[in-house]
């Protein structure tokens, strides 16, 4: 009942939503940046949103299933197959025992998540299936995954024993079966180029020089190569302070970007350093952080100012789309025939 | 014992105004003026303002004092056990609480409306009662690589340097930057040192290290820029154990010195 891994592609991790209440104890949250693919994902194999699975990073893993296993791929545009033939993202697909999934590279965007039904098994660790990388706890071991390592499943929830049975009795054999229906990848965010990501400023924006507030939102910025699941290292044009002043360390947050002295903005992820010193000049909008977890190396982003209110109503309106779109998955579910 | 309420008031008298005019005001922020104990007299401001759509801040000064820090620590207790619809998280450091919120489940101005009238009651409420705990160090060579050139910039001798380390009782003032890392407060002035230029790619667990007015104690192996002039077989974070961190917010910490042979006793239990 388990997956073999053959090749691990490039960073590849169990996440599962992250592991929130322990920041101040210096525990990052951690957790799938794109949360929407993460999501979707699970959702699409009868899963809760809670559950684990495997994010993967601009090359996916290639994965030897030894048993048969509903799954389903969301996130960047990636070049995935099973025994060679391209295995469809965004909707449940069932993959018999002895079959191969090469995640493949991303085409667009730049993570990829793979959900199966009943979650990736590993342990819980203060109440979360994530890997913490920095402290290595959590997840595979709380490491990358390795070629030869094993990943378990849990058990299907009832919807998907029923969406297996229904795929089983269809597909005869072959190595995949799917349904007709699927999700619409765009149903959080397009991905455009360059990417336009929305923040709420703060404070600490208005000591901005002035031509560096004109500055932030008119020129592009770079997502560079130094760059991981801690924070987006951006480089443009360099922003300045009327008077650069360090602060004393306080609590940090997703999407958090900070202006260190050299006036090359981060934007803070997931994985990042609960406190910090660096001055914080906006806030990356919740509804914009999934989009921004699928900005690659080299990607273009131009910053949009929006107000509190605004993004917070954003965000609303992003969920409630995610809540319509699981009520009619559940609704396809519901009628399948086995 | 209580002042006043703060309500929904903006400016509550005039020392509140005193207090701030360092801050610019900006937008959905009030400043509230609080009196922290009727005893110490120590006022303070207090400016709560949004991070983001999911986060408010509360900042209780520019500048971290023990005072500061005990209230921080009673705001955040009060937080974790009465905590508001929504309430996701707190964490507490020198000068403010950063708390996230499901904005889902609240707004902005509900969750600083709480926070407020929170901040109002809870000036007489008591954080727990901080601990002391004792921390083994080595001082040997093998384990501390910069303990020479250091005494040596700061004109002082290697004992010297054990012996002023050795002295204080060290506030842990938070826990944060990775996990169970405590930033201690306390340090004598003759040890204030700068962080290396170029930081280490891997500083070994359990390191003991010095930088600017600080101490601190590295719980696993991480790139870091801090003196090194010690290592403890202790385990501050132990993934397994509740609390994971051997250190909380408050607690005090004491290092004595011990031999390499100790060391490595103490490395073996701690496995």
């Amino acid at each position: 009942m388990s997956i073999a891994v053959q090749d691990a592609g490039l960073l590849s991790t169990v996440q599962d939503l992250g592991r929130w209440g322990r920041q101040h104890l210096g525990i990052a949250p951690t957790g799938a940046l794109d949360t929407c693919a993460s999501t979707l994902a699970n959702w699409l194999v009868g899963n809760d949103a809670t559950a684990a699975v495997l994010e993967m990073t601009l090359v996916g893993a290639t994965l030897k299933f030894e048993t048969d296993a509903l799954i389903a791929l969301c996130g960047g545009k990636f070049a995935a197959t099973v025994n060679g033939q391209p295995l469809p993202l965004y909707r449940p697909v069932l993959v018999s025992a002895g079959s191969q999934v090469a995640c493949g590279r991303a085409e667009v965007g730049a993570r990829l998540y793979l959900a199966v039904s009943g979650g990736i098994d590993v342990p819980q660790v203060m109440n979360s299936r994530s890997t913490n990388l920095t402290a290595r706890f959590g997840g595979m071991e709380g490491r990358t995954l390795q070629p030869g390592d094993r990943l378990y499943m849990g058990a299907s929830s009832p919807q998907a024993q029923k969406l297996i049975a229904a795929l089983k009795a269809q597909g005869k054999g072959k190595a995949i079966a799917t349904t007709p229906f699927f999700i619409s990848p765009t149903i959080c965010h397009i991905p455009t180029s360059p990417l336009i990501v929305r923040v709420v400023l703060t404070e600490a924006f208005q000591q901005l020089q002035p031509e560096s507030q004109t500055q932030f939102f008119q020129s592009p910025f770079t997502v560079s190569a130094q760059s991981n699941r801690m924070g987006y290292r951006l480089s443009g044009k360099p922003l300045a302070f009327q008077h650069y002043e360090e602060r004393l360390s306080a609590g940090t947050v997703n999407g958090a970007i900070q202006l260190p002295p050299d006036g090359q903005p981060i934007i803070l992820l997931a994985d990042r350093q609960t406190v910090g010193g660096y001055p914080i000049i906006a806030v990356v909008a919740s509804v914009d952080l999934p989009k921004v977890a699928q900005a690659n190396v080299h990607t273009q982003i131009y910053f949009q100012a929006i107000a509190l209110q605004e993004a917070q109503e954003l965000y609303r309106a992003q969920q409630r789309a995610m809540r319509l779109c699981k009520a009619h998955l559940d609704l396809k579910l519901d009628m399948l025939q086995p | 014992m209580l002042l006043h309420g703060v309500g929904d008031a903006i400016y509550l008298g005039v020392l509140g105004v005193l207090t701030c005019v360092r801050q610019r005001p900006a937008p959905f922020s009030k400043r509230y003026n609080c009196c922290i104990s009727t005893t110490s007299r120590m006022y303070s401001y207090m400016h709560i303002y949004p991070l983001g759509d999911a986060t408010l801040v509360i900042e209780f000064g520019k500048d971290t004092s023990p005072e500061i820090r005990q209230r921080i620590r009673a705001v955040v207790a009060q937080l974790q056990t009465s905590p508001f619809q929504g309430f996701v998280e707190a964490i507490p450091a020198f000068t403010s609480i950063t708390v996230l919120y499901d904005l889902q489940k609240i707004t902005y101005s509900e969750a600083e409306m709480y926070v407020s009238k929170l901040l109002s009651i809870t000036s007489e409420v008591q954080p727990r009662a901080g601990r002391t705990i004792e921390i083994p160090v080595c001082y040997a060579e093998a384990f501390a690589p910069d303990l020479k050139t250091l005494a040596a910039y700061l004109n002082l001798s290697v004992q010297d340097i054990i012996d002023l380390h050795t002295q204080p009782l060290y506030e842990v003032a938070m826990i944060g930057f990775v996990p169970a890392f405590p930033y201690l407060v306390g340090l004598p002035e003759q040890l204030y040192a700068p962080r290396h230029a170029t930081p280490r790619l891997a500083v070994p667990a359990g390191s003991v290290g010095l930088a600017g007015k600080q101490t601190g104690i590295y719980p696993f192996e991480t790139p870091g820029g801090w003196q090194l002039i010690g290592r403890t077989p202790i385990k501050l974070f132990r993934p397994d154990a509740e609390p994971p961190s051997l250190l909380q917010s408050g607690d005090f910490v004491k290092f004595y010195p011990i031999s390499e042979r100790e060391f490595f006793e103490r490395s073996q239990q701690a496995r």
